[in-house]
């Protein structure tokens, strides 16, 4: 119910970013209850240290995000388009009814 | 130049050219540069996030300059323009926050810290928020629209401080490469598929934003003619 109050409420551009919002908001309380919040010299070296070849996924994570929003962004603009064109044909069939009417 | 004048062909041109530059850039990223000796190949993220963060950042002095001028000439040509760079400004600014996460872990070991231009981007991010949420559940009409200029003269405020957060304060964040104060010691490679990145998401921008205000237009276009019906009935 709340949900459903919650999407009819808010377009779709502010759902996608309020998601992403929560999400960033909980690695940054996880990391608050897990871990260190500020980067600290032992946990560089121990990044640096590491084999480079390894954080291949952080890569493919920033690409595979990056296009999914655009995309979705565009998905979005579509539906959005679609909605215009029915708005304009609901237009054109009311000013068809009423020039039958006037007649 | 009116934006209406912008003609299919020219848009269908500038997508065609935005997706050439996206193709040759991804090829870079992934194929040529060489990769970077102390972070490895999480380095390439670089090429992602300072464009998206240019971009960011451009987007909100858009809106504020097209708020701006709808004040003055009181023109919904000016304000569409101001809309709908807000809207993918909003885009672009979820996205530095989330790649900069992504990239903060492999580079700093955690996914945020309440560094100067982390924090600025954060309340840049909430400006773009409030911009929105002012156009979407403030007054009608005129009012709202002066509501929502306020809103973007302070985000077009806040792009200055995340520019100069890494020259004004201590931050984890290393040197300018882009701007006026940029002071790059990349590599040539590096610089030439920075810039080609740059360019690539730059042009992909501009493509989207004149699509987004074509758009806007016709919704404002079709109230109009809404409104005169609902009148006339």
């Amino acid at each position: 119910m709340f949900l459903m109050r919650f999407t009819n409420m808010f377009p779709l551009t502010i759902r996608i970013v309020s998601l992403a919002l929560l999400v960033i908001m909980l690695l940054v309380f996880s990391q608050q209850l897990l871990g260190p919040v500020y980067a600290d010299v032992s946990s560089i070296t121990q990044a640096e240290s590491g084999d480079p070849d390894d954080n291949l996924e952080y890569l493919f994570a920033v690409f595979f995000l990056t296009w999914v929003a655009f995309f979705g962004y565009v998905f979005f603009l579509s539906r959005r388009l679609m909605g215009l064109k029915s708005e304009l044909e609901e237009l054109r069939l009311e000013i068809r009814r009423r020039d039958s009417d006037q007649r | 130049m009116s934006w209406n004048t912008v003609n299919s062909p020219s848009r269908l041109g500038l997508f065609g050219l935005s997706a050439i530059l996206i193709l040759l850039a991804i090829y870079l990223i992934f194929m040529w540069v060489p990769t970077e000796v102390n972070l490895g190949v999480s380095q390439r993220i670089f090429y992602f996030h300072v464009p998206l963060a240019w971009i960011g950042m451009i987007s909100i002095f858009v809106v504020g300059i097209a708020s701006l001028m709808h004040l003055m000439t009181g023109s919904d040509k000016w304000d569409a323009v101001a809309y709908s760079a807000a809207e993918i400004g909003l885009i672009f600014a979820t996205l530095i926050l989330v790649t900069g996460a992504i990239w903060a872990k492999p580079a700093w070991g955690v996914w945020w810290s309440w560094d100067p231009k982390l924090t600025t981007t954060l309340i840049l991010w909430f400006i773009y928020v409030a911009y929105l949420m002012v156009r979407s559940f403030g007054a009608a009409g005129s009012q709202g629209r002066r509501y929502a200029s306020v809103v973007a003269f302070l985000g077009a405020i806040d792009a200055p401080f995340i520019y100069l957060a890494s020259v004004w304060w201590r931050t984890l964040h290393p040197e300018l490469n882009i701007g006026p104060l940029a002071d790059s010691d990349l590599d040539n490679k590096m610089l030439l598929t920075f810039l080609i990145t740059l360019l690539a998401f730059t042009v992909f921008y501009v493509y989207m934003l004149i699509e987004r205000i074509n758009m806007r237009r016709m919704e404002d276009v079709l109230d109009e003619v809404h409104q005169y019906v609902s009148v006339n009935n």
